[in-house]
């Protein structure tokens, strides 16, 4: 294959991952307290996830619709009115299988990943 | 172009994209779209058109968020395999076009679309039936009555293959006869568009 392609092929799949684990992440980070999506996007990136900011809002509408979370409008005194997002009881529940099984899967990448040197 | 101006730009391609989504769904989404952006932008310190465009690069395309949220809807409906709802739609099409009502492959315009097709294409099919049936018995019934077998019920038996008339041929006759035609086929093929309809209408997802 040549190597632009599968340099390509490459970040498709890390791209996929990322897509998968992304929705775990917004979870974990709505565990600590109820967050809007400007706040979310901003602890993802300070953790050095960044995300192209404008799909947080259809994955917090898919969670919603999962039943991950919920949501409830704030009105504040000054500037428009933010939708606040936090974890339901099915939430806390998907993000605890998750993280118990991220920690082995994780785990096993590294060390196998380590065994290989260039 | 001035920041608001960029900004109400960016929301109506938004909102444009944004149709597949139930109304409420759409205005919440585009409230919390719009705050986000300029929430970052005042936070970004630089309140000119050009921060503005940053800002709204970052956000990303409206399309590709829109896809997002199409993508998003991942129901029980999507396992229905395509090719199932198109042949059930083009050869038993009530059983196809429920499931495609069923599945969320689709938006609901193309769903109706499809529903429509069949609908329509028969009911012209009926009412061009009906409008040449009427004309024909009204031209019958202005004849002469007495070159009828059976004057009463104004349409005689065997026409018109039975002799003692022989209707001159018509130009409206010809085209009602040719619109039948028309009309007859479009309906019997009526399933078939309805089917080809609904696969080039999908839902063009990851």
């Amino acid at each position: 294959m040549h190597s632009r392609l599968l340099y390509n092929k490459t970040m498709k799949d890390l791209t996929q991952i990322k897509k998968g684990t992304l929705e775990y992440c917004v979870l974990a980070v709505l565990a600590g307290e109820e967050r809007y999506g400007y706040e979310i996007v901003r602890v993802l990136e300070e953790k050095g996830l960044a995300t192209p900011e404008g799909t947080i809002y259809p994955l917090l509408t898919r969670l919603k619709k999962e039943g991950m979370v919920f949501s409830r409008w704030v009105e504040f005194e000054q500037g428009n009115p933010r939708k606040y997002y936090g974890l339901t009881d099915q939430g806390w529940l998907s993000l605890r299988a998750f993280k118990g099984n991220w920690e082995l899967f994780s785990t096993a990448v590294t060390d196998i990943l380590k065994e290989v040197s260039f | 172009m001035k920041p608001e101006k960029l900004l109400d730009n960016y929301m109506a391609d938004m909102e444009r994209e944004l149709r597949g989504l139930s109304s409420r769904e759409r205005r919440e989404a585009l409230l919390e779209i719009r705050t986000h952006i300029l929430e970052k932008w005042n936070a970004g310190g630089e309140l000119t058109s050009a921060g503005m465009l940053n800002v709204l690069e970052g956000f990303g395309e409206p399309a590709d968020i829109a896809r997002e949220y199409g993508a998003s809807d991942r129901g029980p409906g999507n396992s229905i395999p395509l090719w199932l709802v198109a042949i059930l739609t083009v050869f038993l099409w009530p059983v196809g076009i429920i499931l495609a009502w069923i599945s969320n492959q689709w938006r609901t315009k193309h769903k109706l679309i499809a529903t429509l097709i069949p609908v329509v294409l028969i009911a012209l099919m009926i009412i061009s039936t009906t409008v040449t049936y009427l004309s024909v018995r009204n031209e019958l019934v202005n004849l002469d009555p007495t070159e009828f077998l059976n004057p009463g019920l104004g349409f005689p038996p065997g026409f018109p293959s039975q002799g003692g008339f022989s209707p001159s041929p018509r130009k409206g006759g010809l085209i009602h006869s040719n619109l039948n035609a028309v009309t007859l086929v479009l309906a019997g093929f009526s399933p078939l568009i309805s089917g080809v309809y609904l696969v080039v209408t999908r839902k063009k997802e990851v």
